[in-house]
């Protein structure tokens, strides 16, 4: 998980602190780059000070009550990337996430859960990402029992590629002009695989709804059209050939 | 009093409430049979003094007596003295007690078998399955995926609740439960840990579960595969040592996925499904399958196959795991030409839910580790 998207300003909110959040944070930090920053809203100074990454340069720590949006809006909250609701249980989180809605129409919500039977609650009160915090880790733990090297496979690759030889699986989106435009999936699968060692697993392609909408190792004769994301397992050093590839299609 | 004090003392009560019990029993079945046996010289002593008396001898009052204590009443032998007919009326009144003793018996036989069916107490035939120790959603889960993924499952709780909810949720043919406090190996041993692939310990904290890992290793060996999911990061290395194969922190794959959420929505939601197990057709999932000497693609190069699986099966290969210098080495999209696929290798693929039961027949071998057939070299392979 390398951070492939650079808008002018990278903003992550992480509403609430405790240990999970911590986690969290480490691994968005561990994959920022120069233009990214985390906005850390806390409900007390005893809170706050116990944020290692406090001194962090790309991390603000404001002090204030989560439902304070005038102060959590000033620190630029409006045009944040995406906002991550980490309190203490789940019905609060869902008041909180459908306020906040009222205030932040656009922000993309993020909100791990402990009940997994809320998740289309959320989805239909907010339209939230809701994530449940165990279920994904027993997922992972239980493929470690039985497909050892599947587990370890899947662990590196939600962990963030640090060198060029590690792997990752990355989106990266077709700008208009590209040479993949117009071909059919599996031309673009061989061709990826051939010219990169990049291996083709979906695409992404905005829908009827506006929204783009994921298709996992579509049919052969799917067109690839700009705009879309790829979805790729490639190393790093494959994904800096490629990305460079596709910037220079742009010029 | 310490610990060891209580567990003698516990023992001693335990086995004089056994012994009392015993005692009990033999006492009463003694007097039984003493009151039997009056009973029946005096009817024998009665009825030979009694002109149309046809109880003449001992074969002949038991076969009576028997005849009316079980109340099947044939008529070929009854008393005919007035003193042999009260002693007939004791028997037709205690052939009542006697058969709803019989009754009650036999149905508290059934019941306790039941029960202990129920309870995990007449053990498992299991192997080759998941134990997990202790019950919670996150249990839960773990389960569901192994059941997915075909795993066969034990589950011990100590919760009679958990038992009623385990045997309403699920098939008893995939599912084994056994009811016990996690200290008591031996009652344990019903759940056949030795000959489980893997050994799953998710008690209500660390503390607990390290303490169950010891002593599991103590009673069963190390031979076990053992496994923990823990809350505390900062334990993990105690685990390890401890005899622990797989040991992570639960909050660390999901902030691992969240954080993937925020940079890249699309890739996080592929990797969620990646994740689970697929059970339907659009779900995606990454299976490992051993190299049998019978698979196609023994001795076939890594690139050719990664095109031919794709062009077959719609199977997308995404890595190769192989042996060097005794390690298990995890190749993740080899990029060389000239790698060869060899016997004892896994091929690593991402499948879906109906293209994965095509690639396992074409390979001869279900998804999964086969650690019994595994080289330990990339010379033996």
């Amino acid at each position: 998980m390398r951070q492939m998207t650079t808008p002018e300003r990278f903003l992550v909110v992480m509403i609430g602190w405790d240990h999970f959040a911590a986690s969290v944070a480490g691994e968005l930090l561990s994959a920022f780059t120069q233009n990214s920053s985390m906005l850390i809203v806390v409900a007390s100074e005893e809170i706050a000070s116990s944020i290692e990454c406090r001194g962090h340069k790309a991390v603000d720590v404001v002090v204030t009550s989560y439902t304070d949006f005038e102060t959590i809006e000033e620190r630029g909250a409006r045009d944040a990337t995406a906002v991550v609701v980490n309190m203490t249980d789940d019905r609060e989180k869902l008041i909180y996430v459908v306020n906040w809605r009222k205030v932040f129409p656009n922000a993309r919500l993020i909100v791990p859960i402990d009940n997994t039977s809320l998740t289309k609650t959320f989805i239909t009160a907010a339209e939230v990402l809701p994530l449940s915090r165990d279920e994904v880790s027993a997922k992972i733990f239980a493929s470690y029992l039985f497909e050892f090297d599947v587990a370890t496979y899947l662990f590196d690759l939600l962990t963030p590629a640090q060198a060029d030889d590690d792997y990752d699986i990355q989106q990266h989106l077709l700008p208009a002009g590209n040479g993949f435009c117009g071909m059919a999936y599996s031309d673009v699968f061989v061709a990826l695989k051939k010219q990169y060692n990049a291996i083709l697993i979906g695409v992404s392609s905005i829908g009827p709804d506006g929204e783009y909408q994921l298709s996992k190792n579509p049919a052969d004769n799917r067109l690839i059209e700009s705009n879309d994301y790829l979805i790729l397992i490639l190393s790093g050093g494959s994904s800096n050939r490629l990305n460079e590839a596709l910037q220079a299609s742009i010029g | 009093m310490n610990d060891q004090s209580k567990l003698l003392c516990e023992f001693f009560v335990k086995n004089n409430e056994k012994q009392r019990r015993l005692v009990r029993r033999l006492v009463t079945f003694g007097l039984s049979i003493i009151i039997y046996a009056v009973l029946l010289t005096m009817l024998v002593q009665l009825e030979s003094a009694g002109e149309d008396s046809n109880i003449h001898n001992f074969p002949d009052a038991i076969w009576y007596s028997l005849v009316t204590l079980t109340t099947v009443g044939y008529g070929d032998y009854y008393p005919s003295t007035p003193g042999g007919r009260i002693i007939g009326y004791v028997f037709v009144f205690a052939s009542l007690g006697v058969l709803g003793f019989l009754i009650s018996k036999i149905n508290t036989f059934f019941a306790e078998m039941s029960e202990n069916t129920k309870l995990g107490y007449r053990g498992t035939t299991f192997t080759g399955h998941v134990v997990i120790v202790g019950w919670d959603r996150f249990s839960q889960t773990v389960a569901e995926q192994m059941l997915a993924a075909g795993v066969r499952v034990a589950i011990i709780t100590d919760s009679r609740d958990d038992i009623d909810f385990l045997a309403e949720e699920f098939d008893k043919r995939e599912v084994y439960t056994l009811f016990s406090n996690f200290r008591s190996m031996e009652v344990l041993e019903n759940a056949n840990l030795v000959e489980a692939k893997a050994v799953f310990v998710n008690l209500s904290d660390d503390a607990a579960s390290l303490v169950f890992l010891l002593n599991s290793i103590a009673h069963f060996g190390d031979g076990l595969n053992l496994g923990a999911v823990l809350d505390d990061q900062a334990l993990v290395p105690t685990f390890k040592r401890a005899g622990a194969g797989i040991v992570f922190c639960k909050t660390e794959l999901s902030s691992k996925l969240i954080a993937s959420y925020v940079f890249e929505p699309q890739v996080a939601i592929f990797v969620e499904d990646l994740i689970a197990s697929a059970v339907h057709s659009d779900d995606f999932d990454i299976q490992q399958f051993m190299v049998l000497e019978s698979n196609p693609y023994c001795g076939k190069d890594y690139d050719s196959t990664f095109f031919d699986l794709k062009a077959k099966f719609d199977g997308i290969l995404i890595g190769l795991v192989t042996w060097e210098n005794g390690e298990r080495v995890i190749l993740k999209n080899p990029d060389s030409p000239e790698l060869i696929i060899r016997k004892g290798e896994y091929l690593i693929i991402v499948v879906n839910g109906s293209n994965a039961d095509l690639i396992a027949d074409e390979f001869g071998i279900n998804e999964g580790t086969h650690s019994d057939l595994e080289p330990m070299t990339r010379e033996a392979v």
